[in-house]
């Protein structure tokens, strides 16, 4: 699985370990050299005994040969714009707005194409 | 009543103000009025549960010449236009003559009037003044319905929160 596909909000770092030193074909105790720690460290972080801090993480990331982007964005493509135009509108004009979008609705016929 | 009228949720809130009816407004008309910028077809109100005040809804519920909205019955059905008969039911799905209206004693999620009268917002409307249920529970709510209309409109409402945060 790609490391850059994990969403924050399911982050497990465990399993990030595990899956960066599957990907360089290391074993626990590999990677434990490689970073300078134990084999048993490296065998908690991947059961989520114990949380690698993010400088560790980064440092098994890098001795497993892959990085990993942590950036924070909203999980939803809700279009934000369209929020703050009717925050700015009165509560009467949202209410406008309803009765105006039902008419619409109504006004709509199925398009017949001939031919 | 001849044939759907176009929703118009200005007459509904306004004949329910005139009457004096006791309610939160719920669901996706609340949102609308908290800024949200989805759409509706109905308005969902949450009375308050007592026998006078289902007496003041039946009359709005004449003025509005409410029936039973039902599929393949485009004027809905008539029925029994009573504080009583209102005080019997849980759930209404009615057509008026200004649209849609949806009437839920405990909307999903919640205990129903008096618990969502206590973060409720005040929204003054040109004609009438109307009780909004807070983004909070309205959130809440659709959360507990979880239908595949709630759940579409969700992350709108979540995105609108952290905005007026």
């Amino acid at each position: 699985m790609p490391l850059r596909s994990r969403s924050l909000r399911r982050l497990d770092v465990g399993e990030l370990i595990r899956s960066a030193r599957l990907t360089a074909s290391l074993t626990q105790a590999a990677l434990a050299a490689a970073v300078g720690t134990t084999q048993s460290a490296v065998s908690r972080w991947e059961a989520g005994g114990d949380v690698a801090r993010i400088d560790t993480l980064a440092a098994v990331l890098a001795a497993c040969g892959v990085a990993a982007d942590l950036s924070f964005r909203g999980h939803d493509d809700v279009d934000r714009a369209q929020i703050r135009e009717h925050l700015a509108l009165t509560p009467q004009q949202r209410l406008q707005a309803q009765a105006n979008a039902a008419r619409w609705r109504q006004a709509m016929r199925p398009v017949t194409v001939h031919g | 009543m001849t044939g759907p009228r176009p929703f118009d949720p200005q007459r509904l809130l306004r004949v329910l103000g005139a009457h004096g009816v006791e309610h939160v407004l719920i669901g996706g008309l609340a949102a609308a009025l908290h800024g949200s910028p989805t759409t509706t077809n109905d308005a969902d109100i949450c009375p308050r549960p007592t026998s006078a005040n289902f007496t003041r809804l039946a009359r709005a519920l004449v003025d509005l010449d409410a029936r039973i909205r039902t599929d393949g019955e485009p004027e809905g059905l008539t029925f029994d236009r009573s504080g009583t008969f209102l005080a019997s039911v849980a759930l209404l799905n009615l057509v008026t003559d200004a649209g849609d209206l949806d009437i839920a004693v405990r909307p999903s999620g919640t205990a129903g009037y008096d618990e969502l009268v206590r973060s409720a917002v005040t929204y003054e409307l040109d004609e009438t003044t109307v009780l909004v249920a807070s983004l909070d529970d309205i959130i809440h709510s659709k959360e507990s319905a979880d239908r595949p209309r709630d759940r579409a409109v969700l992350p709108v409402l979540r995105a609108l929160r952290d905005e007026i945060s």
